[in-house]
């Protein structure tokens, strides 16, 4: 079975190395490691880029788009939107 | 092309024994048929010996494009007219629903399939969740599993219900269902308390020939091979059972008439 020319082909979900009991990412955890990220107790390692505000206009579709795939995979938008741009072909 | 779900809420009944069946009474006949994994269990894609597909219907599903799911489908271990979605344990996370329209993803993915199906199983989960409700939108028919006794009949009544949602929600052509009884002991007295019950309350629903408890099954299941080439005399007789019910999804002639010796009759 080929598949169509004129189209991207099927892939591997992203959650496919995830296992289904794995609790979700939450904006609560990625917050709280940010917290601890400059003391001896904290929680996670520290974030290598800080995090910073990019505000865009997008059409509203997309948005809610986005908004539903953070919600399938539970994570939050932001993650959803930073995969998408780290994964851009780069000319 | 005629696409059927089999489906129980109580886990451990037999759905993918009873969707195995099927599709080794659909291989007898040389049918092209594609078996549809939606447990993630993943036990049917075992059986049909597809080892590790590279995309399941895990992928199909998150990705929902229409059309998308002829590239997952591989080729089983049964020969050229036996295909495969297969399944994996990632697919747990598609039993969730995932905006709009959510249970109409596998239909979707399904849209443009080539016709060259005559028959799609699909065997779906122990649950009630978003995986069965995409296989219901996408169905023709239902087969409900359930064993003789008191938990399974229950699930049984759920299902029906379920499939009456179904139908009289997101897909309008999903007929009526078949309620099948699996492992049934001729000698014990609750199955035949539990057959007579099941019959009651569901009338012609419950299909008229039992599958009888044999241990063929779980043995051409290991060896990854249709029950019908399975040669012992109980094997045959539950292999008579699948034609049956076969036959009465998608008529075909055949010659002369079974004389199929369990039948519910029998308690009754």
């Amino acid at each position: 079975m080929s598949p169509q020319q004129d189209r991207p082909g099927l892939k591997k979900a992203p959650d496919a190395d995830v296992h289904p009991t794995t609790p979700p990412t939450t904006s609560d955890d990625r917050s709280l490691r940010r917290l601890g990220a400059t003391t001896g107790d904290s929680i996670g390692m520290p974030d290598k880029d800080k995090l910073v505000s990019l505000e865009v206009q997008v059409p509203k579709s997309l948005r809610r788009s986005v908004r539903n795939e953070a919600e399938r995979r539970g994570v939050t938008v932001d993650d959803v939107v930073a995969e998408a741009l780290r994964n851009r072909p780069i000319h | 092309m005629t696409v059927v779900s089999v489906l129980s809420m109580k886990g451990g009944v037999g759905k993918s024994t009873v969707a195995l069946g099927l599709a080794s009474a659909a291989w007898s006949r040389g049918l092209r048929t594609l078996l549809i994994d939606l447990d993630p269990q993943a036990n049917a894609t075992m059986a049909v010996d597809v080892g590790t597909p590279e995309f399941t219907a895990s992928d199909v599903l998150a990705d929902a494009r229409p059309g998308i799911a002829q590239e997952a489908i591989v080729d089983s271990g049964w020969g050229p007219s036996m295909k495969v979605i297969g399944s994996e344990r990632a697919l747990e996370h598609r039993n969730v629903a995932s905006g709009r329209n959510s249970a109409l993803r596998l239909r979707t993915a399904l849209a443009t399939t080539p016709k060259g199906f005559d028959l799609v199983l699909i065997d779906c989960p122990p649950s009630l969740g978003e995986l069965t409700r995409n296989a219901l939108s996408a169905s023709d028919r239902a087969i409900i599993v359930t064993e003789p006794n008191h938990f399974a009949t229950h699930g049984a009544a759920e299902a029906l219900e379920a499939v009456s949602v179904i139908a009289a929600t997101t897909n309008p052509r999903l007929r009526a269902a078949t309620v099948v009884i699996n492992r049934l002991r001729s000698d014990d007295r609750e199955h035949a308390f539990h057959v007579e019950q099941l019959t009651l309350q569901h009338g012609e629903l419950v299909f008229p020939h039992a599958i009888p408890e044999c241990a063929g099954i779980p043995l051409s299941q290991r060896a990854v091979s249709p029950l019908h080439s399975w040669h012992s005399p109980g094997s045959r007789e539950v292999s008579e059972v699948f034609d049956d019910l076969l036959d009465s999804l998608m008529p075909a002639p055949k010659p002369g008439t079974r004389d199929s010796s369990l039948t519910l009759k029998r308690y009754l």
